[in-house]
């Protein structure tokens, strides 16, 4: 990263306010505390709070308790952006890594436009073949590898390549795949613990993790592999399916533990068809000889091909921190007037007093009330839950001060208000208004889009029930009585 | 060099300096990763930005190549490369140094939001540049652009499109044939606000083609040429504003106050210093033309209540809003600050003074419009449908043109449609041959189908219309316009071919028809509402789903003329009695059936009985039956019984042959035998204190003839003696119940009716004495 340039501090007058010194002070705090910050695997465990019935503890549990047939665990973790989707797999990779050959794939990046879930098979049959490769023969050249007489990587490229080959359209080489999947995989030692060669270590020397995993999708940009699959294609398909779970036999037998498929970022097709798309075939995913953890949008917990029938897919839901509850109305009846909810917001105490030990944070930078008041503010989500302390400090800096002050915080609230406030038009008002009175969400893709992008938080102390993000709140209640 | 000094600046507007340090500040502090910034800027900056991006590369040595730069790019290329972009998020986060995202609009900024949402959830800078220099406000300049830009605007009426290309005089003076529709004295004016010393405003409501915006462009002409002061307010700048441009922002951009965005569409009309218009409002009069084209009632609710605050707190010079009369049903209650008057039907001496401007000014010959007045004057049905501008104009047209009148205002829609149609496909056949540059891809081919048909015109322009009405009615932008018709078009085309017939539909219908008008900001819009209207009309019972929607909420009060010119369409020209029965039963059932949209308000009644759109005697009965049910039991909100009372009169006063007859009978069983159930007590609701328990002391020198009409509604106004001579109604049974109440309302009621003309001219206070009744 590039180094702070001495020559930009000096003006030829004075020296600049605030001063080098403090911003050297305010980096690495600010650098703790920023949400998009990328954390090391063995950061995870120190930095992020847990929750009460965590997803990704259940899943471990679940993966323990299945070790006859672990294949059967088949799950798709579904959230709001910023729910903590990625932090979970992280997570559970990290617990169960001593006991699965973890293989998580970023759909997001990998996966193009339009892709139906043959595509999906296909790039984590190719993942798993990737991993094979690491696990057998991590310093041989892929092209050296595949010239040998017999090895498992081979194998399976050509057992793959003969299976995608029933397509006959131009279908990609699977040797062409392999060539830039290690962009979008992240595999785990089993032995050290650490990543052993993480999506962004792993194109180091092969360029831009950007334009390998764009030549990725463009690979993929093959007919039988967008769109809705014909019906007269499904044995075809079946055959692709049957060649990767001879992929992941081989990694097996290699790793000496059994494969788990964790696939990030479906969450991120920009469409809800596009995901229906990539799901469409979701019993070729059901077939595959792994388990596998899908994350998706929270939209998905409509579709009743996920509800919890035995031998479907099923879906784990994410929902926000609790940081309020519903108040109770004199009759003792549930009401849709809201207040803090103590439990919730410790969970939000924990997380920030974690990353303070992690970067040696003073005691003094944030006060408690500084940080009951981010958290009541935050709508139970993380990620905007640091970035209000993050850009608190920022504005902290600014005033030259070394201590957050209320007025600090109160203005990163402004400025996140203002932002969630400037996307909204008149139906999103009405929709937001209809959630604040009721507690209910409305059925419309046009609510689901407000809950996925956070306007609307979901909260499941008691029954579960829906509050417009807190910072929003008194805005749409003027908006009401304006209307 | 970096200029952290002293600067607090967090909010979102900056100027080019501003926008630099605070790049610089997230650059040094964010050193592990790329920033990610927003950066708003109208049309206009690029240079400034430009120049902020260089210096602030170069002062932190970033090579281009770890810099992300997007600019905001609607349309389908533009929203795959972000798309992918949003993907890479995380790997542009640890690769790069800056991440620019570049906006020019709040709607650019909710597409980005919409197309890279988890790049958009990592913002670190979000800012809107603006220039001071160019914000400075300078009113003079301001206001003499504005006036300028009134007279040339509204100065002339264009009748390009509706008059044949031969006729060389399309552009006529708007002065010389505008026509004072729109009363401007007391007697015509819903009531006056409590407090008299407010600005004047006026709430103008009329039926389509009623001259609701040639009153406002007329107004607004009149004070841009300081010519006149019709509205006794004084010199002022008139601003005129079409609210479905407002309603267009507030749909699709972001929702601002009214106030708020005029400089915004000032900016857009290319008037300098817009900003300083915020500074001078009580100098401006604000003239807001289609109320009803905003599609949210909530939106035209808040537009009704930022106008009164305005008045009420005198910060405007003045206030006109347009809109359709179903809108009286919106208004909350009796001391709105607007004045609420109507549109009136033209006299015959105005008709005539119309014609003659329209053909003297033109330069054509007068041995026609004698000709067409003399007619129009002779025949009722003619005289019923000259009594509206649009109409009047239509008709004048149709028998410049075509040397027939019809006697329906369908027929008149309908030769006019079938003319402008005719237009369209005789110039897509000549494009065919290549005259007109890319209509030839339509005939491309020598199939005998490659000739337009009226079934292809109307195959699209009912679906077109039907999408216009959707949207408000009023202008939608070129590029919307385009994607809609290959929506239509991909129904029985492939995509491409699709878009290549869009591209050159649109073409002919800007060009060659007088269907389409453009507006300002590169927006087009049917030559005026009704005709879109028409057309939806005459297209719902072909489209399955449309034609369900509509019999399912009938009286949907913008659905309002699309029902009637449905009706006529079924009726009277293509004679479908059985469509045409489902419709008419169904609004019967509606008209009974509480809910949200089955208002009642009965305008949808009054209109087929104005229209009758081929209705047989029962039906004819049955709604005439409904109408007077409603209009003489139910209880209306104080706006909305004016109006209706009005609208009531208006129609038992112009009617004549089978609804006359019919409307007469039921009228006369009502006085005699059901008097009893009338309800005068909600008839009398009109007037500003009439929940009062005593008259209030202050009209006490007001003329009585004048404060009957206000206070106690139209209805009563017009029953002597023009109802009841018209009808030969027996108003006795009616007297000797008022007789028996004890409010003060009926006894003055009943003293009106009952006496004279010139007793009705004495001060009312006088008449108050004489009565015994106690003034408050």
């Amino acid at each position: 990263m590039a180094t702070t340039n001495d020559e930009l501090w000096h003006t030829g007058e004075e020296m600049a306010r605030p001063s080098k010194e403090l911003f050297d002070w305010w980096r690495p705090k600010l650098k703790a505390l920023d949400p998009w910050r990328e954390v090391q695997d063995d950061e995870i465990q120190q930095l992020y709070a847990e929750r009460e019935g965590a997803v990704y503890s259940d899943l471990a549990a679940e993966l323990g308790l299945a070790a006859e047939r672990p294949a059967d665990v088949k799950v798709i973790l579904c959230g709001a952006r910023g729910s903590g989707k990625t932090t979970e797999l992280a997570r559970l990779a990290h617990d169960v890594k001593q006991d699965f050959c973890v293989v998580q794939t970023d759909l997001a990046t990998g996966l193009q436009d339009g892709a139906n879930t043959l595509a999906v098979v296909t790039l984590l049959g190719v993942a798993a073949l990737h991993a094979t490769k690491v696990w057998s023969a991590p310093d041989t050249a892929l092209v050296k590898l595949l010239e040998e007489p017999d090895n498992a990587v081979k194998r399976g490229a050509t057992v793959l390549d003969k299976a995608l080959g029933r397509f006959r359209d131009a279908v990609p080489s699977v040797t062409k795949l392999l060539e830039s999947i290690s962009s979008i995989v992240t595999l785990f030692d089993p032995t050290t613990g650490a990543g052993l060669a993480t999506a962004a270590h792993g194109v180091a020397t092969a360029g831009s993790a950007v334009s390998t995993a764009s030549r990725l999708r463009l690979d993929l940009t093959r007919g039988p592999l967008e769109g809705r699959l014909p019906p007269d294609q499904h044995e075809d398909a079946q055959a692709v399916v049957e060649a990767v779970n001879g992929i992941l036999h081989e990694l097996e037998l290699l790793a000496g533990r059994p494969p788990l498929l964790l696939a990030d970022g479906l969450d991120k097709r920009l469409k809800l068809d596009e995901v229906a798309l990539a799901l469409d075939d979701e019993r070729l995913l059901r077939d595959l000889q792994a388990p596998l953890v899908l994350t998706g949008p929270v939209n998905l917990r409509h579709d009743p091909r996920f509800r919890a029938v035995p031998g479907n897919l099923r879906l784990a839901l994410l929902y926000n921190v609790p940081i309020m509850r519903r108040a109770k109305s004199p009759k003792g009846a549930g009401s849709n007037d809201a207040q803090v909810s103590p439990e919730g917001v410790e969970v939000l105490h924990d997380l920030y007093r974690r990353r303070q030990a992690g970067a040696d944070l003073p005691e003094e930078l944030f006060g408690d009330d500084l940080i009951e008041l981010a958290a009541n503010n935050c709508a139970g989500i993380m990620r905007d839950f640091l970035w209000l302390l993050h850009e608190a400090g920022k504005t902290a800096l600014i005033r030259s001060a070394r201590r957050v002050e209320q007025q600090d915080l109160h203005a990163a609230m402004k400025k996140r208000r203002l932002e969630l406030e400037g996307y909204l038009d008149e139906d999103a008002l009405t929709i937001l208004k209809r959630v604040l009175d009721k507690g209910t969400l409305p059925g419309s893709p046009e609510a689901d889009t407000l809950l996925f992008e956070n306007f609307i938080a979901c909260y499941h102390n008691g029954d579960i029930w829906f509050r417009p993000h807190e910072l929003i709140v008194e805005f749409v209640r003027h908006k009401r009585s304006d209307g | 060099m970096i200029s952290t000094a002293g600067t607090t600046q967090t909010g979102l507007l900056v100027d080019p300096t501003e926008l630099a340090e605070r790049l610089d500040r997230e650059l040094l502090l964010t050193d592990w990763r790329a920033i990610v910034a927003v950066v708003v800027a109208r049309p206009g900056l690029e240079r400034a930005i430009d120049r902020v991006h260089k210096e602030v590369l170069q002062r932190h040595q970033i090579p281009q190549s770890r810099v992300a730069y997007y600019d905001a790019q609607r349309d389908e290329a533009g929203r795959k490369r972000l798309a992918a972009i949003n993907r890479a998020r995380d790997s542009l986060l640890n690769e790069k140094r800056l991440i620019w995202l570049h906006a020019s609009s709040a709607a650019d900024v909710r597409f980005l939001r919409a197309t890279a949402p988890d790049l958009l959830s990592a913002i670190d800078l979000f800012v809107e540049l603006h220039l001071h220099e160019a914000d400075e406000a300078d009113w003079p300049t301001c206001r003499h652009q504005l006036r300028e830009l009134i007279k040339s605007r509204h100065g002339m009426l264009d009748f390009t499109g509706l008059l044949p290309a031969s006729v060389e005089q399309r552009h006529l003076p708007l002065s010389k044939l505008y026509q004072p529709l729109v009363e401007l004295n007391e007697a015509a004016l819903g009531p006056a606000p409590r407090d008299r010393s407010t600005p004047q405003g006026l709430l103008v409501l009329g039926h389509p083609g009623t001259g609701k915006t040639t009153f406002v462009r007329h107004l607004a002409w009149t004070y841009a040429s300081d010519s006149a002061d019709p509205l006794a307010i004084g010199p002022r700048i008139p601003v005129l504003l079409s609210l479905s441009d407002y309603s267009h922002v507030r749909e699709h951009d972001r929702v601002m106050n009214l106030v708020d965005f005029l400089p915004r569409w000032l900016d857009a009309q290319g008037i300098s210093g817009s900003k300083a218009i915020s500074e001078h409002m009580p100098d401006v009069l604000l003239l807001l033309d289609g109320l009803d084209e905003m599609r949210s009632p909530d939106a035209r609710r808040v537009v009704l209540h930022e106008m009164s605050q305005l008045l009420r707190q005198g910060g405007v010079g003045g206030v006109v809003v347009t809109g359709r009369s179903f809108l009286v049903d919106e208004l909350d209650g009796e001391h709105h600050p607007l004045r609420i008057v109507s549109t009136r039907a033209a006299r015959p001496e105005e008709i005539r003074a119309f014609l003659e401007a329209f053909v003297t000014y033109r330069g054509a010959g007068r041995t026609n419009v004698e000709d067409l007045i003399n007619r129009i004057e002779r025949d009722p049905d003619l005289r019923a449908l000259a009594r509206t501008p649009l109409m009047l104009a239509f008709t004048a047209i149709l028998n410049e043109l075509e040397g027939r009148l019809p006697d329906r205002r369908i027929e008149i829609y309908y030769r006019l449609g079938e003319m402008l149609v005719d237009r369209w496909t005789r110039a897509r056949s000549i494009g065919t041959i290549g005259t007109i540059g890319t209509i030839g891809t339509i005939g491309t081919t020598k199939h005998r189908h490659a000739t337009p048909t009226r079934a292809d015109a109307l195959r699209v322009l009912g679906p077109l219309a039907w999408w216009t009405m959707e949207q408000g009615g009023g202008a939608v932008s070129e590029a919307a316009l385009e994607q809609e018709l290959q929506r239509i078009e991909a129904k029985r085309e492939t995509a491409e071919q699709a878009a290549r017939q869009s591209s050159a539909l649109l073409d002919l219908l800007r060009r060659d028809t007088a269907l389409l008008v453009p507006r300002a900001g590169n927006q087009w819009s049917f030559v005026h509402r009704s005709v879109g209207e028409y057309f939806a009309g005459a297209h719902a019972e072909r489209d399955h789903k449309r034609w369900h929607d509509l019999l399912e909420d009938p009286f949907r009060s913008e659905w309002r003329e699309i029902i009637l010119f449905c009706s006529g369409q079924l009726g009277i020209i293509e004679g479908r009695v059985d469509s045409l029965d489902e419709l008419v039963s169904t609004i019967l059932d509606k008209s009974r059936r509480p809910g949200r949209y089955d208002a009642t308000y009965p305008s949808l009644l009054i209109g087929l009985l104005e229209e009758l759109p081929g209705l047989s005697r029962q039906q004819t009965t049955k709604i005439a039956a409904r109408l007077l049910e409603l209009v003489l039991t139910m209880s209306f909100t104080h706006g909305a019984a004016r109006q209706i009372q009005r609208d009531f009169v208006d129609l038992l006063l112009k009617s004549h042959g089978l609804p006359a007859e019919i409307l007469g009978a039921q009228l006369r069983r009502w006085f005699s035998k059901k008097t009893r159930s009338i309800r005068w007590d909600r008839l009398f609701v009109a007037g500003l204190w009439s929940d009062a328990s005593k008259p209030p002391r202050s009209i006490a020198n007001e003329n009585f003839y004048q404060i009957v009409l206000t206070m106690l509604g139209p209805l009563l106004w017009s029953i002597e003696p023009d109802l009841r001579d018209r009808y030969q109604i027996d108003i006795g049974p009616t007297l000797v119940r008022w007789k028996q109440q004890n409010d003060w309302r009926y006894r003055v009621a009943e003293w009106f009716v009952t006496s004279s003309d010139e007793q009705l001219e004495r001060p009312f206070g006088e008449v108050a004495r004489e009565l015994g009744l106690e003034l408050a």
